[in-house]
């Protein structure tokens, strides 16, 4: 289905409602008196059904309808919040998920599901409903023993309606009211009202001064009545049961026309009220008088703090609202395309002031550099119109948690840090799943039953620890656990029987830790539906050196586990700093730059002897670029040689090169397809001679040669092996 | 005053009458029931209508009683199926 652009917004904000949703349910579960969290679970269906309305996903609209239902008893304190019951609304989120994807995939709805779940609903609100309908009968009991003549005699539902002044022009239709009534029982009369049209000049054609009173005789219940009225914003609804008090007919008279007595001949006139009823009433409101707040106060109901605090409530949610507002929703491929046409833009720039430099023109100059400055300031707006905080992806996670730990029969809190840490869009859509992985790992392999726990003198509650961090222009996240920790002798047990590792093979406790990544590894004795399978870790480790990242374990048995994943911001623009290996371009990004230094005459002794030098009596490894690529050295390198120290991952690294040109603002473009396997690089790009640089990725780069020197090492030792054979077969 | 008004004016609508219309129609209205005594409205013609239409011609009525003007209104069994829906009054 092809959608106009109305109903992506429809379907990006009802997900977003949703999530918002999730989130408002999990923290009930926490605190579950608190109403201002089910007024947002409350507002994020009924906003959603609202504007399925203008769209008209009927199926969308009836469903929410009840799950409203039920939420608008929650909120009156009828029906009380416990666990089945947010457990039965997160399925309800996930279905009203899936009912929006369906939309998107043109799929039909998973209609038992939505059986199973209005079953549900309805059996949550049934019970309510003869709770009710008990209090209302003892209510009625106890009003006729003392004051009989406080209940009206009429056996219908009495409806007032005042339409908001914005009806007519809204396009809501008023006839649909009566149209929907005459679905839902009989309309025994009604009284079109209207005292509201104002006279002369002050009237309006175009708005809406009409109002109603109905008597209506109906089977169905009150939010089915009022679910009629859902559209029309503005309006003044007042829905009074069969057998009402007459004090809720004065409030009535109250709210709608300020106790005007005309109204209440109208009432006596449907047949809604007596004579002597509408008397009662009336004197009954006169006694009382002032506002609605006031008569609580009066009442002693509630106390003048509670109201004032519901006033500032109220003010808030209104300035929120307003912030929302602030956003505008933006197709991210635009944003792509900004950001490319303002990487252009940076290369042409620096094409530019090459060529002013070159004709040392100083007006241009100047300018130029003027010009520099904003097209800096505006490739970093740019990039960061792209950048979202890290929470978004880490929320989800909670439910998970929620979720998996009910199942798993533990206890296990989430706690998160660092949620504002900015990371580029893509890289955090694409970071959930290895993380999802992590946790789920964490739950069910690192967090111990409460029993264990309580044994290992620990908290009965595990906590897994969400944390996020910038550092060197990488983004750091840690997911730790305090569970039981990596056993390194069961590992190794492990690995040497699933045949990873060979008997004789002794490996350092980090190299131990490491395993669990490779394929086939799992050590949970038994295969859970949640982790185990051993095809897990290896995944993650491939998803997150895909992202061109790293992961590392760090354990201590009995107190848990923590990884470690590294990312780079990977942007399409980056601060580089521009070197030169023989003739050829290099760009390293900026921020892995830690100093840059000339080799001393010892230094050079020591680096052609081996791969380190001492560097302020430190082992700095070195990468002797202009082997390593391959290319020949040129004359004058011999005299005069550079050490670029680059930082990353917390270790130091040294890169021998001929020549530094300093900073550069690089764009950087992916390598074609053919160059795809080649190691070392995050790509190319322009310079603004116009020449090609290729853009180094430090991480892989030593990577790489770390085993590049392994290999040598291995052909060194054979063919080393290869002549004392030798020698020893010609003596 | 009185003295000075029309004796009788004619309006007819046709075609649509609905909150797209209303503002016109609601100056024509106006125009004629300050300076005649006896207005016919004819809305045998009319094809659509809605409330706001509706709520115009309660206003007319409203108007006409302040001014002392008769109106008279003749018109088809759509609108006045309409009419009867909105207002409830088998009779009107």
């Amino acid at each position: 289905m092809s959608f106009d652009e109305n109903t992506q917004i429809f379907i990006a904000e009802s997900n977003e409602l949703l999530n918002d949703m999730e989130n408002a349910l999990l923290e009930l579960e926490r605190s579950p008196n608190d109403i201002d969290l089910i007024n947002r679970v409350f507002r994020a269906a009924h906003t959603i059904k609202g504007s399925a309305g203008l769209f008209g996903f009927s199926h969308i609209i009836s469903f929410t309808h009840v799950v409203e239902n039920l939420l608008d008893d929650v909120r009156k304190c009828t029906v009380p919040v416990n666990n089945d019951l947010i457990s039965l609304f997160m399925r309800v989120k996930d279905h009203m998920v899936s009912m929006i994807q369906n939309l998107v995939d043109e799929t039909p709805t998973d209609e038992n599901e939505e059986i199973i779940l209005l079953r549900m609903l309805n059996a949550s609100k049934a019970d309510k409903n003869n709770e009710k309908q008990e209090t209302i009968t003892k209510t009625t009991i106890t009003h006729e023993e003392h004051q009989s003549g406080n209940l009206v005699v009429s056996d219908h539902w009495h409806i007032s309606i005042r339409l908001g002044t914005d009806t007519f022009r809204q396009g809501f239709k008023p006839q649909l009211i009566f149209e929907q009534l005459t679905e839902m029982g009989e309309i025994i009369s009604a009284k079109l009202v209207t005292d509201s049209i104002p006279l002369l000049e002050n009237y309006d054609p175009e708005s809406c001064y009409l109002g109603w009173e109905i008597l209506l005789k109906t089977d169905v219940d009150k939010n089915t009545i009022s679910g009629i009225f859902d559209f029309f914003h503005g309006a003044k609804i007042s829905i009074l049961p069969p057998k009402s008090l007459i004090s809720d007919y004065q409030d009535m008279l109250e709210s709608l026309a300020g106790g005007d007595e005309a109204l209440g001949k109208i009432l006596v006139e449907i047949g809604a009220l007596t004579g002597s009823e509408l008397q009662q009433a009336l004197n009954q409101q006169k006694e009382s008088g002032g506002l609605t707040g006031d008569i609580l106060i009066e009442q002693g109901a509630v106390q003048p703090e509670v109201v004032n605090s519901a006033v500032k409530k109220q003010q808030q949610t209104r300035a929120e609202k307003q912030r929302e507002l602030n956003f505008v929703r933006v197709d991210s491929k635009k944003l792509d395309k900004l950001v490319t046409l303002v990487g252009e833009l940076v290369i042409n720039g620096a094409k530019v002031s090459q060529l002013a430099s070159y004709h040392k023109n100083e007006d241009l100059n100047g300018s130029l550099e003027e010009m520099t400055l904003t097209l800096e300031d505006m490739r970093e707006t740019a990039l960061g119109l792209r950048m979202v905080p890290i929470a978004n992806s880490f929320n989800r996670f909670h439910r998970v948690i929620r979720d998996t730990s009910k199942e798993l029969n533990k206890k296990i809190r989430l706690e998160i840090i660092g949620g504002e840490t900015e990371l580029d869009k893509t890289v955090i859509e694409r970071i959930g799943d290895p993380l999802m992985h992590l946790i789920r790992n964490s739950m069910d392999h690192g967090i111990e039953s409460p029993i264990e726990r309580t044994k290992a003198g620990k908290p009965e509650e595990g906590v897994i620890e969400l944390k996020a961090f910038h550092e060197t222009g990488t983004i750091v996240i840690k997911v730790s656990d305090d569970g039981g920790g990596l056993n390194p002798q069961k590992l190794l047990k492990i690995a040497k029987e699933r045949g990873v590792l060979r008997d004789d093979q002794s490996l350092s406790e980090n190299e131990i830790y490491k395993l669990i990544f490779e394929p086939g590894f799992s050590t949970a004795e038994s295969v859970s539906n949640i982790s185990g399978r051993g095809v897990g870790m290896d995944v993650v480790r491939r998803n997150i050196e895909s992202l061109r990242g790293s992961i590392s374990v760090n354990s201590t048995l009995g107190k848990g586990v923590t990884m470690t994943i590294r990312l780079p911001l990977t942007l399409a623009i980056i601060d580089g700093f521009h070197i030169c290996v023989s003739n050829e371009s290099f760009i390293i990004p900026l921020d892995m730059l830690d100093e840059c230094v000339t080799m001393t005459e010892t230094q050079k002794q020591e680096a052609d002897l081996h791969n380190y030098i001492n560097l302020r009596d430190e082992v700095l490894p070195l990468i002797h670029m202009n082997n390593y690529f391959g290319l020949s050295p040129k004359a004058e390198t011999a005299t005069r040689m550079n050490i670029v120290v680059v930082k990353f991952a917390g270790r130091k690294l040294g890169l021998l090169v001929d020549k530094l040109h300093g900073e550069a603002q690089a764009v950087v473009k992916p390598l074609g397809r053919v160059f795809q396997g080649v190691r070392g690089f995050a790509g190319f790009t322009i310079l603004g001679s116009g020449q090609l640089a290729l853009v180094l990725d430090i991480q892989d780069l030593a990577k790489s040669a770390i085993e590049h020197e392994q290999l040598e090492q291995y052909q060194q030792l054979r063919s080393a092996k290869n002549s004392v054979d030798q020698t020893l077969s010609i003596h | 005053m009185r003295n000075h008004k029309k004796e009788m004016a004619s309006l007819k609508f046709e075609g649509d009458c609905t909150i797209y219309e209303v503002t016109e129609h609601y100056k024509r209205i106006m125009e004629a029931i300050t300076d005649t005594s006896n207005i016919k409205l004819d809305l045998m013609e009319v094809e659509t209508i809605d409330s706001s239409f509706i709520q115009l011609l309660i206003y007319t009525q409203i108007e006409a009683n302040r001014n002392e003007t008769l109106i008279d209104i003749s018109a088809n069994k759509k609108v006045t199926d309409f009419m009867a829906m909105l207002t409830h009054c088998k009779h009107c």
